[in-house]
Order: C-alpha cells, then sequence, then structure tokens
C-alpha cells in the first residue's frame, strides 16, 4: 500500500464506487461484516470467508485493523470496577431479612 | 425427554437462597461495574445494584432457573437506571432520529464512519479516566449499547432483551455510537498532539 495513504482516503476509496471491486469483491460488504465479525456476530463459517476477504485486500486488512484496535482500545482503558464488600453483605443480609418475614 | 424449566413460582425459602447464592450473588461485581460505568457515580451505583436485588428478589416469579441470569439482572438493572435517569436529567435519553432513517443499509453510514486510528502512539496518552468520560457524555441509549457490547461482551441478541429493541436497531445504534464516541476521543487525542493522516 502507498505511504501516504492516510485513514480517510483509505476509508474514502473503500466506498467510493470505482474502486468497490478491488480485489474480487465489494469492500463495503465487507466493511460490513467486519463489525459483526469483531462482535462475535458471525457463525464460524461466516468469519471464516470474511477473513479470506480480509487478507486478500489490503484496503479491507487496514479497515480491520482499525475497528480491532478501537475495541481494543476501548477494553483496555476501561477498568473494571469491583462492588464495596460492606455493601455485599448488607444486600445479602436484605434478602435474608426479607425472606424471615 | 423431559425438559425441567423450574418456574420460580410458590418456591420456598431454600430454593431462593439457591438461587440468589449460585446464580445472582456471584454477578454482583458485574452489576456493579455495569451500574457504575452508566452512572459514573459510586453512590448511585451502590443504590442502584442494591435496588436491582430487591427487585428481582420481588420478581424472582418471572426468573427462569438455570437461564441467563446475568442478562435478566441487567435487564433490571438497566431499567432502574432508565427511570432514575428520566427523573433527574434534562440530557436526551434518545436519539430519535436513529429510527426515522433506515440507518443500517444505508450509503450515507458509510459516508459519516469516522475514521480514527487508535493504533497511533497519541492514543496512548488517553487515560481510562477520559474514555470513561467520553462514554458519559454520550446519550443514555447509546451508552448502554457501547457497555453492554464492549464492555460486558453481551451478544447483540442478548442487548436487544436487555434494552428491549430489536437486533437491527441494536446494530445501528451500536455504529453511532461508536461513531460518536470515536469522534470525542478525536478531540481529546487532538489535545494531545493527534493530527489526521491525509
Ligand atoms: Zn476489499
Amino acid at each position: 500500500m502507498p505511504k501516504n495513504w492516510g485513514i480517510k482516503k483509505i476509508i474514502d476509496s473503500l466506498f467510493g464506487k470505482e474502486e468497490a471491486a478491488c480485489a474480487g469483491h465489494d469492500c463495503s460488504k465487507v466493511a460490513k461484516n467486519v463489525f459483526l465479525a469483531l462482535d462475535g456476530e458471525l457463525s464460524p463459517e461466516e468469519e471464516k470467508t470474511l477473513l479470506a476477504d480480509v487478507e486478500k485486500c489490503p484496503r479491507c486488512l487496514e479497515y480491520f485493523n482499525i475497528e480491532k484496535a478501537f475495541k481494543q482500545f476501548l477494553k483496555e482503558r476501561i477498568a473494571r470496577k469491583t462492588i464495596d464488600k460492606g455493601l455485599v453483605s448488607s444486600i445479602k443480609e436484605q434478602i435474608n431479612n426479607i425472606q424471615a418475614q | 425427554m423431559i425438559i425441567f424449566v423450574t418456574m420460580a413460582t410458590g418456591i420456598d425459602k431454600a430454593q431462593k437462597d439457591k438461587i440468589f447464592e449460585e446464580e445472582f450473588f456471584p454477578l454482583m461485581d458485574d452489576l456493579y461495574n455495569f451500574a457504575y460505568h452508566l452512572t459514573y457515580n459510586e453512590e448511585d451505583a451502590n443504590d442502584l445494584v442494591q435496588d436491582t436485588f430487591m427487585k428481582a428478589y420481588r420478581f424472582i416469579k418471572s426468573y427462569e432457573q438455570g437461564t441467563n441470569a446475568k442478562a435478566w439482572l441487567f435487564r433490571i438493572l438497566k431499567n432502574g437506571f432508565i427511570n432514575e435517569y428520566r427523573k433527574k436529567s434534562k440530557q436526551p435519553i434518545k436519539a430519535d432520529f436513529e429510527d426515522v432513517v433506515a440507518y443500517h443499509d444505508s450509503e450515507e453510514e458509510k459516508a459519516n464512519d469516522v475514521s480514527v486510528d487508535f493504533r497511533q502512539d497519541v492514543f496512548q496518552g488517553i487515560i481510562g479516566d477520559e474514555v470513561t468520560k467520553a462514554i458519559n457524555a454520550l446519550p443514555a441509549d447509546f451508552r448502554l449499547v457501547i457497555l453492554l457490547c464492549d464492555i460486558e461482551g453481551f451478544t447483540y441478541e442478548e442487548i436487544s432483551k436487555i434494552v428491549d429493541i430489536p437486533i437491527g436497531t441494536v446494530r445501528s445504534r451500536l455504529h453511532r455510537a461508536r461513531n460518536l464516541l470515536k469522534e470525542k476521543l478525536k478531540e481529546y487525542a487532538e489535545k494531545l498532539g493527534y493530527k489526521e493522516n491525509n
């Protein structure tokens, strides 16, 4: 891929009509499935097809990697919070108290 | 073959204890994490979790033992959050326009895609608090789907049940929510020196 290919340009060309059939597939259709694949919503069969598509097309591969990086970024940055131990026992106590009535 | 679906009708205390001990209590951290990121406030999150367990107790008859306890409890928590949110907040819950356009399949969707490369070094400088703040600044409906999908890892089908929207709407709402979030995070990154690589 040429070095001066910015993300915007990649995306533009991804959906530009004249470039749509670059790797013998419709890049915009592949892009749609990229989200579903990253969200775990494709069947193993569909996922296999998508990955094959992505591998043979630099634009789709770049798009896939960008979206994957975004998901990872969110997961890494959002620290999981844990509940206060005092609240845990208080909730358990309240539940037990209602049940005792 | 007999399939046992134990409806919790008229279940005794021992059975209730068992459901709470085995299925509900282990999810307290997950519920708190969800509540915290929805409210961005420890006290409100505590109240929401407590309220969720009280309601779970009250509505336990509608819970089918052995089914998806996490989705069931998350749904209760989400309803509690939305009710409180409506009372307290003037912020819009819903981006009504999303239902007007068949957004998902339109060409427009792609044209409006926000393209930000999070692999760039500048994004390493964005800390978790800023990401949480950016999520918190989204309308509640968008915040919900991002948290449920990207943070909690629910499937679209589970999200559809928790939030009460069709699966197609889950998909389009997620798409929009992510674009909005990328836009906000890009603004942070620009302060740190991020320039779009054109
Ligand atoms: Zn392609």
